[in-house]
This record gives C-alpha cells, structure tokens and sequence, in this order.
C-alpha cells in the first residue's frame, strides 16, 4: 500500500489524540508501517472541536500538512459535528465510520463511500468507562476497535488480540481490562450500511413529497430477500405466498429497490 | 548514574521525543514550568524523573524566569540543566537568558515553537525564537520528530565544548511537530555516552570550592577593559560553535549512522536545479514532498544561529531563483530569513539570484503541497514576487 490518509473529527475529551498517537500510530508501526498522527485544536477544552489527521504507507512520511483529501474519514460525533462537512475532500469510494446510535439517517449520504458506523458511546457505558450524564466521555477504545477491523483487510495485515493487549498495557494508566474489552467489542460490532439510495435522498433534500413504493409485481419470483433485508419489517407475506409492502411502516430507505434482483419493486416519485 | 530508559524504534510525538533526549543526556536538574504546546515535555520528564527511570532532580519553577535562574543556578555550579517551553515563556525568560548567554552557562532551552501574542494563538511560528536571534546563543530548528530527540542531544554537545560554553535553543514547530507522533529510534545509551561525554566543569564560571582562599568575582561589576574582553569572547564563542557542528556531524554518522550532512543544513531534491527553495523548520518536509517531481533543490535551515553563510552559498550554487518561505515576519516587511539572505547576499556572493519571498503559517494558517505548487508557478512564470514579501494563502 502506497500511501493512506484518514481525517478524523471529534470533540475535546473523547481521546481521539490519544487513540490515533498512542493506539493507531502504535499499532500500525507494529504491522511494518510508516505512520504519522496528528491532531488540530484551537481551545483545548471539553467539548471544543478536535481534528485529527493520519498518514501511513510503505515510503517516509515527510510532508505535515492538513489532509484535504483523505481516504477515510471517523467522525466521533453525528450531532455536534457536522457529517456533511466533515465529508467534503473524502476520496471516491472512501471509507466512512461514524459512531452514532441511528445509522439508517446516514444512507442517504452513501456516493461510492463504503460507511461504516457503531454506538461507541453504549460500549464505553456498558465497559464502566464514563457516566451517562457526561455528553463527552472517552470513546477512544472503542473507536479504534472499529477502526482496526475497517482497516486490517485495507492494510493486509492482521494484530492478534495479544498484541493489542500488549500494547495497550504499555500505554494506559488505568483501567485498561475496561478499554480492551471496549476495543474487542468496537471490533465485532461495527457494522456497514448496505444500501445505496442515494438519488432518491437526493431527491428528497431537495423538498419533493415522499415517492411510493410499487407493490412486487408480475416480475416477483419470491425469492424472498427483500422480506429478509427490510430494516422495518415492511414486507409481509400473505398467506396466499404475495408479497406486500406495508406503507405505515415503510421508511423509503429503499433497500428493496437496490436488492431485487428482477426489479419488480419501484420507487416513483410523484 | 542508573538510567532504565528503553531504546530502539518506537512511535513518540515531537514533545516526547524532546524529553527522551533529554533523558539521554543525563541532565543533573530539570527545571519544568509548563505551557502548550510544550507542556508534554515537562510532563514527560516529571513522570520518569519520579519514576525513577532516569536519575535526573526534578524541580517544579513558579515561572519561566524562575526556570531561567534555576538554569543560572545549576549551571554554575557545573551540573547539566534543561528546560522547556514556548512563546510567552521564552519571552519571559528573557532577562535571564540574556544574563546565562553573557555570563556563558552551558544549558539547553527546548522551544516548541508558537505565535507570540497578541493575538492569543497557541499554534505554530517561528517569531518567538527567531526574536532572540541577537543573542549569543545558537539556535537549532528541526524538521521531524527523530531530529529534535537527536539535536537535544547535539545542543548539549555544543553548549558544553571547551571553546563555546553557550546556551542552546532547540525550536520544534508547535504541533506539526510538538504533537506529530511519528517513528523514532530512542539511542543506546552507551552510544549517546560516546557522543556525549560526562560535562566537564566550566572554568570561566564555576564556583570556587568551598574552602578554596582565592575569592572570585564572577559576574559583579569590571572595568571597560574586561567587559570588551568578555564581549569579544562571546563572538569568538559563536565562532567556535560555528567550527565544532561540521565535527559533531561527524561524530553522530559515525556512531549512529544517521548521516546529517555537514549538520549545517538539509538538502534533498535535483542537486544541478536552477531554483532554490530555502525554508526552516517542520514545512522543509512538506516542501520536499510537495516539489520532489519538480526541478528544484529543497534546502531546510537546522542552525539558524550561527548563520551558516558559507555553507549556504557552497548549497545554492548557481541558481538563477531562490525562494525563501518564513514562518516569521519583521517590521520592514521581509520573512527573517529570507531579510538574512539579503544581509548576506552581498558578503557571501549569492551569485545575484533573485531572492522571493513567501510569509505565512501563522495563527493555524495550514501549508498544503498545493501552496508551494501554486508558489513555484509563480515565481517560473515571471508573474512571482522579486525584492518583495508575497503572503501565501492572499489571492493570486
């Protein structure tokens, strides 16, 4: 791999320094790596924006500035950083993680991007790292677990769980049992969003009312991926075998459409 | 000495890599008031003084200047100090490390380089250190984090040669480099023993021993014939500062490996170019990269003082164009060192090239290798700025 470059957004006290200098810059100087990590902040305060910039790759690393075009990009937090600029330079078929409890809401922003997202903020709760009322507690562990399991077919090198537990020894003063099981659970959990709707976000954020759904029609071979891939639970089958789509309960999120192979749903916008 | 520090590569920021140096050097004291953004080096050198990885006494000062006098203090009684700090701290240091460049006490500043105010800013320039640059005291910029552990180590070396006895300021680009982590190799230190051997007493300041008769004046009032005297040697010790780098290079390829040059100066890119770009600090790397397909010589400053004039001219050859890209500006408009070039040019034969000069990177102000691209066009198409400052990042 020649050269990879990921941004990264965030907020003062997430330990989103931390992870990329002392978690990632570690880990992937281990996999044989030349890396570099960086993070940019104005006010150094709870809760004031933090970037974050990694560069990594088989030659030295010897330019230093902003990434503006990066391979990736982690945003650690949907609602107080803005996801559609943080997005803005991300490469053609780029890598996305977003930690957020609501993933369907960031279908719409799929191009090429591959997105990835998990709820970092529940597995710290859940390990005892932060308490519920704090909007800021440190969700680096977690972040990096999913990072790592984005990033190790990308860098065509996998850690051990040994090493990883190794290096976190090395690093963390505290509490680390509660950052490693974190960073295990952040690894099995990420997940990728599947669907490509974007035209029809499109569409939408540019305020035309909501398309229908088409029931399946004579096309329909009931192959049945569209009942196992809907998010809401929209399809129903009858008991004559016929598929309907229940339009209380369907989303638009559109799923179906992408996944059918005989195109016997459509989406009409009115 | 006991010293239980880890060596070999591993992944350290800019501040770290600055108290490993120190570390390796065996400081007696290390006086630590911190300030962002070299705060992790006093941090760093807390935690492995009480540690006890490192033998090192660690004194917490209630200010810059209370470090200073520390420094004052340490230094004159022959012990081995360090400290760090950035922009305002330097700045108010400055009465005292005026007094230990004069009174030539070896001791070594580590500055993480970062705007002096107003405005407030905690992000990188040079004009903090670039503002002492009529002290005697030589001052060393470093363009990558294996650089600052290993210049620290160089400082030292410098401040404490029989001829010198100088402070030495060892400036890191706050941020692009104070907080870049990056691969370093931490030396043996045996090896760092070799380069830098046990500090010899200082005879022009030491301290009588206790029940020595003889009284010794050491910085009280003389005559005008002794004060030229010492004024005289302290150009002679910039001098000798001057002719110990090229050695000190030397010893450092020849024990480590790790090939500086002549220590004066880093060069990379098409050796018989036409165009010279001359910049300091942690944009020399973004430079290189950004200009490594274009026929140009990329020239990064590691001394600032003592000017390395000659070393310069012999890099530069016979351009037709030089850039020179400041971090830094003065009050006649000019970057620092592309006003020291001019001040030179006429001395050391600059083969009349045409000096342009480019400002910028302050407040946060970021360099993309689309700048320097933008730069170069510039000054090939004639459209360029000639004998005038040009502020990268204004609309072309």
């Amino acid at each position: 791999m020649e050269k990879f470059s990921i941004c990264l957004h965030g907020l003062g006290g997430q330990g989103l320094k931390s992870m990329i200098q002392d978690i990632l810059a570690s880990l992937i100087s281990e996999a044989g790596l030349e890396v570099q990590a960086f993070p940019f902040f104005g006010g150094e305060r709870r809760g004031a924006p933090v970037s974050g910039y990694l560069r990594c790759g088989n030659k030295k690393i010897t330019t230093r500035s902003f990434i503006s075009n990066p391979d990736m990009v982690v945003v650690f937090d949907h609602e107080r950083i803005s996801v559609t600029k943080a997005l803005e330079g991300l490469k053609p078929g780029g890598t996305v993680l977003i930690n957020t409890a609501f993933p369907n809401q960031f279908l719409g922003l799929t191009r090429d991007w591959r997105i990835y997202t998990l709820n970092a903020r529940a597995i710290s709760l859940a390990h005892g790292i932060g308490s519920p009322e704090d909007p800021y507690i440190v969700i680096n562990s977690a972040m990096a677990g999913a990072m790592l399991k984005i990033l190790e077919p990308i860098f065509k090198s996998k850690l051990s769980d040994k090493t990883i537990e190794a290096m976190l020894n090395n690093i963390m003063p505290q509490k680390i049992l509660e950052n490693y099981t974190a960073l295990l659970e952040g690894k099995k959990t990420v997940v990728k969003l599947m669907a490509d709707a974007s035209a029809m976000w499109q569409w939408l954020l540019k305020g035309h009312p909501l398309p229908y759904l088409t029931q399946p029609n004579e096309h329909c071979t009931k192959c049945n991926l569209c009942y196992l891939f809907c998010p809401k639970r929209a399809v129903e089958i009858t008991a004559g075998g016929a598929y309907i789509i229940d339009k209380e309960k369907c989303n638009y999120c559109g799923i179906c459409v992408n996944l059918c192979p005989r195109h016997a749903i459509v989406m009409v916008t009115q | 000495m006991t010293n239980k520090l880890a060596c070999g590569k591993t992944i350290l920021t800019g501040n770290k890599a600055a108290a490993y140096g120190f570390a390796l050097a065996e400081l007696d004291v290390f006086g630590g008031y911190p300030i962002t953004p070299s705060t992790e080096i006093t941090e760093e050198m807390a935690l492995l003084t009480s540690r006890e990885i490192i033998s090192t006494t660690y004194r917490n000062t209630d200010s810059e200047l209370a470090s200073m006098a520390l420094g004052i203090g340490v230094a004159t009684a022959g012990g081995r100090y360090g400290t760090a700090t950035s922009s305002q701290g330097l700045a108010l240091m400055f009465e005292l490390l005026h007094w230990a460049t004069t009174a030539q006490l070896p001791l070594v500043i580590v500055n993480a380089n970062r705007s002096l105010g107003a405005p407030w800013s905690i992000h990188p320039d040079q004009t903090d250190s670039l503002l002492f640059r009529d002290l005697f005291m030589p001052q060393i910029y470093c363009a990558s984090v294996q650089e600052v552990l290993d210049m620290v180590l160089w400082a030292y070396r410098i401040a404490e040669d029989p001829q010198v006895h100088l402070p030495v300021l060892v400036c890191l680009d706050g941020f692009m480099l104070s907080h870049t982590a990056e691969t370093v190799i931490i030396p043996a230190q045996e090896s760092v023993r070799k380069f830098l051997p046990e500090k010899r007493l200082c005879k022009n300041s030491m301290l009588p021993e206790f029940d020595n008769e003889k009284i010794v004046n050491l910085q009280c009032p003389y005559n005008w014939k002794e004060h030229s005297r010492r004024k005289k040697a302290l150009v002679l010790a910039m001098q000798s500062a001057y002719n110990a780098i090229t050695e000190i290079a030397g010893d450092w390829h020849h024990i480590f490996g790790e090939d500086y040059g002549n220590g004066f100066l880093r060069i990379s890119g098409d050796i018989n170019a036409s165009v010279a770009v001359v910049s300091m600090g942690a944009i020399v790397g973004t430079i290189e990269e950004a200009l490594a397909e274009k026929p140009v010589k990329v020239i990064g400053l590691r001394f600032f003082r003592p000017f390395p004039a000659k070393e310069l001219r012999n890099a530069i050859g016979n351009v037709s164009k030089i850039i020179v890209i400041d971090r830094s500006i003065l009050p006649n408009g000019h970057g620092v060192i592309a006003d020291e070039l001019r001040l030179a040019g006429g001395a050391c034969g600059y083969n009349n090239a045409d000096i342009h000069s480019f400002v910028g990177g302050f407040g946060g102000q970021n360099f993309s290798e689309e700048n320097f691209l933008n730069m170069l066009s510039a000054v090939l198409s004639e459209i360029g700025p000639f004998q005038k400052t040009y502020w990268i990042g204004d609309a072309q």
